[in-house]
C-alpha cells in the first residue's frame, strides 16, 4: 500500500498498521494537527487496496475524492461526517453555509447559520484548522458561515459526538473549517465567473455612497465625525439645549441664552453625513474573480518547503421582497420589505510548509476575509393605529454598510520521533529508549481578529398616503418629530488567542494497540462592542413641502439651520448598547485509544476546564461618578463574572467486523458514543442590556442571570463500506439537555415583538440518520452501459425534539414543543453523472426540510412554524483540457417561496429567486 | 421599552387596585397621556390637556376605574381621548385564545365616570394621528357612565375625527352587553366609524337603542348658550362646565333618559364642586399660559 504522505497522526499509524489487510488510507483524525499536503481530497487515493483501485478510477472524480474522506470518517474514533473541496465544487455551492446543509442532520437557518440535528446556531461550534475562531456576527457567539467562501476549503469535517480534545462547548456539532494546505507540486489557477439572479429587475435602490466601496470598504464619508466625538466630549453627553446650555454657562459664557444652545445643538448634526437620499440605480451581473499559486521544493534530501497563496474578488447585487402579515389582520397590517444589496467578498490567503524527514512539519495559515453588505431598503408597513383601509401607512427607509474583516494567522506544529529522528546524530546523545516509536507532539497557535464596522447605519421614518384597498404608496413625507431619523455607529472587535499542544504515544503488543494522549490548550477571547446612536428630527418645519423632499433635501444644512425649522438632535438611548466582554478558558485533556485484535476499539477520555468569563456594560459617553463609564459598585461588578470549572468526559466504542466476517461488505463497523459537554450563552446574552435583532427585527432583552446548559450526548452508528465505493451509514442519537438556553417572547406593546433569553427546564432531541452512496452500474445489465456513468447519493434525517419551558418563561403558548428550527426531517439526494471520458460531470442537487418552528408565540398566540422548502441546484463542468475548467451552475431552479404560517396564515414570504452562473477556470 | 420609543406621560405598568391616584394631570406630552398595561389601579381626578395622542390608552386587561375626568385635546394635535385594548398580543392571538382569556376575565375592565373629552377634529399631520373620541378595539368589557365626547368645536377634517369606533371583539361585547355606555352624549360630526355588530346591527344604532346621544353636526357647532346652535350641553368661562342635564339641548330638544347618578353628566358643572380647581395647569385663566382654543 502506498503509504500516505499526510499520514501523520499517531491515529493514523494505528489505522495503517491494524488495517495492512482491510486496507485502508488513512488521514489525520481531527484534533489540531495540520494536513500540510495540499488538498488531499483532490489527490487520487488507493481508497481500498485489495483490488478494486481501477473501479475507483473508473467512477471518476466524485468517488474518488469521496473515498479518501470516507477513510477519515470510518477511521475516526467518533462519529463525524467530512465533506471535501470537490464534492463542493460538483455541488456548485459557494459558501460554506450552503455546502455544510449537505450533510446528514444538518439544515441552514438565515442562509447563514448551521443547525446540526435541530439543535440552534447556539449548538454548533466553528473551528479554523482545529482552532477556536471569534465571531463577527452582532448578536451572536455562533460565526456567520456564510462569509467563508469555498474556494479556500480543503474540506469541512462536522463531529457530532463529542471527543475530549476538543473544546467542550459543545452541543449538536462542530465544524472544522480546514483550509487548503501546501500543494504537491507547482500549481497555479486563475478563475472568471459570472451571474445574475432572476430575482433582479435590473434596478436597485441605492444611495451615495463612498469612493472605495466597490473595495468593500468605507473611504471615510461614513465615519463617526472627530468633531462631534469631541463636542460629545465637551458637553459630557449631554446633547440636547439645556445640556449644551448648562455647559456653556460653566465654561464661563455667563450670557449665552437657549437660542445659543439651541444653535449648537443643531451645528452638532451638520457633523452626520445626511446625504442618503434613496434613488433607483441599474445594477451589474456578479463578478467572480479568484487566482492562487503555489508550490513545493526539495531541499537536500531531507526538506521540503511549500507554499500556495491565493486571492478573491466577488460582487454581487441583490433585490428582495419580503411580506409580512399580521396574523388576525392579514390584509390590514401588512409589511412589505424592499431591500438591495450590494455585497463584496474578498478573500486573500497565504500558507507556508516546511518538512523536514517526512517526520516534521511546521505549516503556517494567514487568511484574510472581508465581507460587506451595502444594504437600502425601503420597508411600507400598517398597524393597528393605521390600516390599509385607513389608507395612510408608514414608510421606513434604511441604508446600512456593514463590513466585516476575519484575520487569523496560524502556525502549527507535528514532530513524530520515528526511525529517522531517532537516527539524528544531534539525537543519538540522549537516551531515548523510553520515548515509544512514533510518539507524536504536535502544537498550533492561533491569533485571530474578526471587526464589524457599520458606520452611518441611517433609518428615516416616513408617512404614506396610500391607494384604497391595494395599500400601494401614492405620496409620502418625511416625519416631522424629534425621532425621525436615527443614525447609528456600531463597532465590534473580537481578538481571540488560542495555542495548545498535545502529545500522542502509542504502545503495541500483539492483540493490542493503545495510544495515550493528552495535552493543554488556552483560549481568550476579548470584545469591545460599542454603539453610538443619535436622532434628528424637527418637531415642525416652517414650509411643510420641504418634508416631501428626498432625505438628502430635508435634512440639507439650510433646513437644519433654519431656526423656524424646530430641528433638534441628540444622543439617544440609555447608551447602555455597548459592552466589553472577556472569556477565558483553561483546558487539559487525556484520552486513551485501544483496540484489541482489529475487532474492538475503545476511546474513553476526560477534559477538565476552567472557564471564566466578564461582560460589562459600558457607556462611551459616560462622563461622570453618577453616570460612570462602567459601574464602579462592587456588588454590580461581582455580577457580572462567571466562573466554573468542569470535567467532561467521553467515551467511544467500536466493534469493527473482521473482513471476512461478511462477504457482502467490505468493512462494517458499529460504534457507541457517549459524552457530557457545555453550551454557553453569548456574551451579548449576559450583559443586562437590551438589542434590536438585526435579523429578527425583535427587541431582545439581555439576562445576566442565564447559565450555561449541560448536554448529555448519547450516538450509535452502523457503517457498511462495499467493494465498489457504494456504502451505507445508520445513525441514531438522543441528546438530553438541561437548562436550555432559549428564546421566549415577553410582554410588549402591540407594535413590538420583545423576547429574552432564559434557561427552559429541559429538552431532549432523538433520531436517526440514514446516509448511503450506490453507483448505479448494477442497473447496467437491465438499462446499458451508459447508466455506469451515474451515481446517487442521499441522506435523510428524522427527528423529534421536544422542549420544556418551565417557569422562567413568560406565559408561553405551549409549555411543552419542539425545539426552534428543529424540522422533523431534513433530506438530501444528489444525481451524479461522470462521463466515460472524464470529460464532463453534472451534478443534480435536492434539499428539502420538514416544518420547523420559527417563533414560539405567548398567552395563546399559535407558533410560527417555516414551511418545508424545496430546493434543487444543477451544476455541470466540462473539461476541455487538462488545465481548463468551464462550469455552468443553475441554483435554486424550482424558485420557491420562503414561507412562516401561524395556523395555516401566511405571515412571511420572500422568494430568493433563481440564479444562473457561468465560470471559466484555468489551472496547472 | 425600545430605545427610540415615544414617552407617555405616566404609564402604569400592572399597577394594583391598592395604589391610591388623586389629582393626576399629564400635559402636552409627546405620547400618550396616561397609559395602563394590565393592573387594576383606578384614579380619581383627572385631566388631560394638548396631548399629542391618545389621552387615556388602555393595553393588556386594565380593570381599575377613572371617576372625574377633562380631556382637552389641542386645536391641531392629539389623537383618541380613550383608546383601548383588551387582550395583549391579541393581533396574533387565534379566537379560541381570545375567549380563553376572556373567560378568565383578565381582558381588559375599565370603569369610566364623569368623563368630558373636548376634541379637536383636526386631520393626521405627518406622524401625528388624526383627532377622535373613543376607540374600544379588542374585547373591551368597559362601562362607561355620565361621559360626552364633543368634537365640534372645530370643522371636521374629513379624515378619521369619528366620536365613536369599536372593533372586532369588542363589537361581540357590545351586542353581548358586556360593554355597556350609559347616558352618554356624542357630539361630532363623524358620529361613528362605519361598522356593525356581529348580529348586523350599526354601532350607531347600538348606541342610541342602549341610552347614547348623537348630536347632528353639519361642519362644525358652537356646543355652548353664546352660539345660537341646536347643541347647547357646554357653559362657563372657559366653556368646560357641562349643563345641567334636565336643560341641555341637543338638535334642538331636550335630551332624553337622565344620568346615572346627580344632575350632570361630564367632569365638571358651575353647581357643584370643581375638583379640577387650584392644581391644575393650562385649564383657568389664574394658572395658564395661552387661552383654551375653543374659548
Amino acid at each position: 500500500m502506498e503509504p500516505r504522505e499526510l499520514s501523520t497522526g499517531a491515529v493514523a499509524w494505528i489505522i495503517a498498521a491494524t488495517l495492512l489487510a482491510g486496507g485502508a488510507g488513512a488521514q489525520e483524525a481531527g484534533g489540531t494537527a495540520e494536513e500540510t499536503e495540499g488538498d488531499g481530497a483532490a489527490e487520487p487515493v488507493p481508497a481500498v487496496s485489495n483490488g478494486p483501485i481501477e473501479e475507483v478510477v473508473v467512477l471518476g472524480r466524485l468517488i474518488n475524492s469521496t473515498q479518501a474522506l470516507i477513510n477519515e470518517r470510518q477511521d475516526d474514533e467518533v462519529v463525524s461526517d467530512v465533506m471535501g473541496s470537490e464534492m463542493i465544487s460538483r455541488l456548485g455551492d459557494t459558501t460554506v453555509a450552503v455546502a455544510l446543509r449537505r450533510i446528514p442532520g444538518l439544515s441552514l437557518v438565515n442562509e447563514k447559520f448551521i443547525y446540526v440535528r435541530g439543535l440552534g446556531e447556539r449548538y454548533s461550534s466553528t473551528l479554523l484548522n482545529g482552532a477556536t475562531i471569534p465571531s463577527p456576527d452582532l448578536t451572536r457567539n455562533v460565526i456567520p458561515l456564510d462569509i467563508f467562501p469555498t474556494s479556500i476549503v480543503s474540506s469541512l469535517r462536522v463531529q457530532k459526538a463529542y471527543s475530549a480534545d476538543m473544546p467542550a462547548a459543545f452541543g449538536g456539532g462542530a465544524v472544522d473549517i480546514r483550509t487548503k494546505g501546501i500543494p504537491s507540486g507547482f500549481t497555479y489557477a486563475i478563475e472568471v465567473g459570472s451571474g445574475y439572479n432572476f430575482e433582479n429587475d435590473g434596478d436597485a435602490f441605492s444611495y451615495p455612497g463612498g469612493s472605495s466601496d466597490r473595495w468593500g470598504t468605507d473611504d471615510g464619508s461614513r465615519a463617526m465625525s472627530p468633531q462631534l466625538d469631541t463636542q460629545i466630549a465637551r458637553f459630557l453627553g449631554n446633547l440636547d439645549a439645556q445640556g449644551i446650555l448648562d455647559r456653556l454657562r460653566k465654561e464661563g459664557n455667563h450670557d449665552a441664552t437657549i437660542a445659543d444652545a439651541r444653535r449648537i445643538n443643531r451645528e452638532l448634526a451638520l457633523h452626520l453625513n445626511r446625504d442618503v437620499s434613496v434613488a433607483e440605480e441599474s445594477i451589474h451581473p456578479d463578478l467572480d474573480l479568484k487566482a492562487s499559486i503555489g508550490n513545493k521544493v526539495v531541499l537536500g534530501d531531507d526538506w521540503e518547503l511549500g507554499f500556495l497563496v491565493g486571492a478573491g474578488y466577488k460582487t454581487t447585487w441583490r433585490e428582495n421582497e419580503r411580506l409580512s402579515r399580521n396574523f388576525n389582520f392579514p390584509n390590514e397590517r401588512t409589511d412589505t420589505k424592499l431591500e438591495s444589496t450590494y455585497t463584496v467578498d474578498i478573500t486573500g490567503t497565504a500558507n507556508f510548509g516546511l518538512r523536514y524527514l517526512d517526520e516534521h512539519d511546521i505549516a503556517t495559515t494567514t487568511l484574510f476575509l472581508r465581507n460587506t453588505d451595502d444594504e437600502t431598503t425601503i420597508r411600507d408597513f400598517f398597524n393597528e393605529n393605521r390600516e390599509v383601509s385607513d389608507e395612510i401607512g408608514f414608510r421606513n427607509y434604511s441604508v446600512l454598510f456593514e463590513e466585516r474583516e476575519l484575520i487569523v494567522h496560524q502556525v502549527t506544529g507535528t514532530h513524530q520521533f520515528g526511525e529517522l529522528t531517532r537516527d539524528l546524530p544531534v539525537l543519538r546523545w540522549f537516551d531515548q529508549d523510553w520515548i515509544p516509536l512514533n510518539t507524536e507532539v504536535s502544537w498550533f497557535y492561533s491569533d485571530t481578529i474578526v471587526t464589524t464596522d457599520i458606520p452611518n447605519q441611517v433609518t428615516v421614518k416616513a408617512q404614506t398616503v396610500t391607494a384604497p384597498g391595494t395599500g400601494e404608496v401614492l405620496s409620502s413625507v418625511i416625519n416631522a418629530d424629534a425621532s425621525t431619523s436615527d443614525f447609528r455607529f456600531t463597532l465590534l472587535d473580537d481578538e481571540v488567542l488560542n495555542y495548545g499542544w498535545r502529545f500522542n504515544v502509542p504502545a503495541t503488543t500483539t492483540n493490542w494497540l493503545l495510544v495515550a494522549s493528552g495535552g493543554y490548550e488556552h483560549a481568550q477571547k476579548v470584545r469591545t462592542y460599542r454603539q453610538s446612536q443619535f436622532r434628528l428630527g424637527a418637531f415642525s418645519v416652517a414650509v411643510p413641502t420641504i418634508l416631501e423632499g428626498t432625505i438628502g433635501e430635508v435634512f440639507s444644512d439650510s433646513n437644519i439651520m433654519n431656526p423656524a425649522n424646530d430641528f433638534v438632535f441628540d444622543l439617544t438611548g440609555t447608551n447602555n448598547q455597548s459592552y466589553l466582554a472577556a472569556t477565558m478558558t483553561e483546558a487539559v485533556f487525556g484520552k486513551i485509544d485501544v483496540t484489541w485484535k482489529e475487532v474492538w476499539r475503545l476511546s474513553a477520555g476526560a477534559r477538565w476546564e476552567d472557564y471564566k468569563q466578564v461582560a460589562l456594560d459600558w457607556n462611551p459617553y459616560g462622563f461622570t461618578i453618577t453616570d460612570p463609564v462602567v459601574t464602579t459598585d462592587a456588588e454590580r461588578l461581582e455580577q457580572t463574572t462567571f466562573s466554573g470549572e468542569t470535567v467532561y468526559p467521553s467515551v467511544s466504542l467500536t466493534w469493527i467486523a473482521p473482513f471476512w466476517q461478511f462477504e457482502w461488505a467490505e468493512r462494517f463497523q458499529i460504534r457507541l458514543g457517549w459524552s457530557e459537554t457545555v453550551v454557553r450563552p453569548d456574551l451579548r446574552e449576559i450583559t443586562d442590556a437590551s438589542y434590536i435583532d438585526p435579523i429578527t427585527d425583535d427587541l431582545v432583552d439581555g439576562n445576566p442571570g442565564v447559565i450555561p446548559s449541560d448536554v448529555a450526548n448519547y450516538d450509535i452508528r452502523a457503517e457498511f463500506f462495499f467493494a465498489n465505493g457504494d456504502n451505507l451509514t445508520l445513525s441514531a442519537f438522543y441528546k438530553d439537555v438541561i437548562n436550555p438556553i432559549e428564546f421566549f417572547e415577553s410582554a410588549a406593546s402591540d407594535t413590538t415583538v420583545a423576547r429574552e433569553i432564559v434557561n427552559a427546564t429541559s429538552a431532549e432531541v432523538s433520531g436517526v440518520e440514514i446516509e448511503t452512496l450506490k453507483a448505479l452500474s448494477f442497473l447496467s445489465g437491465t438499462v446499458g452501459d451508459w447508466i455506469n456513468m451515474f451515481f446517487v447519493q442521499a441522506n435523510m434525517t428524522l427527528q423529534d425534539s421536544e422542549l420544556i419551558a418551565g417557569e422562567k418563561a413568560d406565559a408561553p403558548t405551549n409549555d411543552v414543543r419542539p425545539l426552534a428550527g428543529a424540522s422533523e426531517f431534513v433530506a438530501n439526494a444528489m444525481l451524479g453523472f461522470d462521463s466515460d471520458d472524464g470529460r464532463h460531470t453534472a451534478t443534480l442537487v435536492y434539499n428539502v426540510f420538514g416544518e420547523r418552528l420559527y417563533v414560539a408565540g405567548r398567552l395563546g398566540a399559535p407558533n410560527g412554524y417555516e414551511q418545508p422548502y424545496h430546493s434543487l441546484d444543477f451544476t455541470y463542468s466540462w473539461f476541455p483540457t487538462e488545465a481548463i475548467t468551464v462550469k455552468a451552475k443553475l441554483r435554486n431552479i424550482l424558485d420557491g417561496t420562503v414561507e412562516i404560517e401561524r395556523e395555516g396564515i401566511v405571515v412571511f414570504s420572500e422568494r430568493p429567486g433563481s440564479s444562473a452562473s457561468l465560470s471559466f477556470k484555468w489551472e496547472y | 421599552m425600545a430605545n427610540g420609543d415615544e414617552l407617555n406621560g405616566i404609564s402604569f405598568g400592572g399597577v394594583g387596585s391598592n395604589t391610591i391616584i388623586k389629582n393626576l394631570e399629564v400635559y402636552s406630552t409627546y405620547d400618550d397621556g396616561i397609559e395602563m398595561f394590565g393592573g387594576a389601579v383606578s384614579f380619581e381626578n383627572f385631566v388631560a390637556v394638548y396631548v399629542r395622542d391618545d389621552s387615556i390608552d388602555i393595553d393588556e386587561g386594565w380593570s381599575g376605574s377613572i371617576t372625574n375626568s377633562l380631556v382637552i385635546q389641542s386645536e391641531t394635535l392629539g389623537n383618541h381621548c380613550i383608546e383601548a385594548d383588551g387582550i395583549g398580543s391579541f393581533s396574533s392571538l387565534t379566537s379560541d385564545a381570545v375567549e380563553n382569556t376572556i373567560n378568565q376575565g383578565i381582558n381588559s375592565r375599565p370603569t369610566i365616570t364623569n368623563l368630558t373629552c373636548i376634541i379637536s377634529p383636526s386631520a393626521e399631520q405627518g406622524n401625528f394621528d388624526p383627532g377622535a373620541g373613543w376607540r374600544l378595539r379588542e374585547g373591551i368589557f368597559a362601562t362607561i357612565n355620565d361621559a360626552m365626547v364633543i368634537g365640534s368645536f372645530g370643522a371636521d377634517s374629513g379624515d378619521s375625527n369619528y366620536c365613536l369606533r369599536i372593533d372586532n371583539r369588542s363589537q361581540q361585547a357590545a351586542q353581548n352587553g358586556d360593554l355597556t355606555l350609559n347616558s352618554v352624549i356624542f357630539a361630532c360630526a363623524d358620529k361613528t366609524r362605519s361598522a356593525t355588530l356581529p348580529n348586523g346591527t350599526s354601532v350607531e344604532t347600538w348606541a342610541s337603542n342602549t341610552g347614547s346621544l348623537f348630536a347632528t353636526i353639519d361642519g362644525s357647532a358652537d356646543p355652548t348658550p353664546n352660539a345660537d346652535t341646536d347643541l347647547q350641553i357646554l357653559e362657563g368661562t372657559p366653556p368646560i362646565y357641562s349643563i345641567s342635564y334636565a336643560t341641555m339641548s341637543i338638535d334642538g330638544s331636550t335630551p332624553t333618559g337622565a344620568p346615572q347618578s346627580g344632575s350632570f353628566i361630564g367632569a365638571l358643572s358651575t353647581s357643584d364642586f370643581n375638583w379640577a380647581m387650584g392644581w391644575t395647569y393650562g385649564i383657568f385663566e389664574d394658572n395658564r399660559g395661552q387661552a383654551l382654543w375653543f374659548e
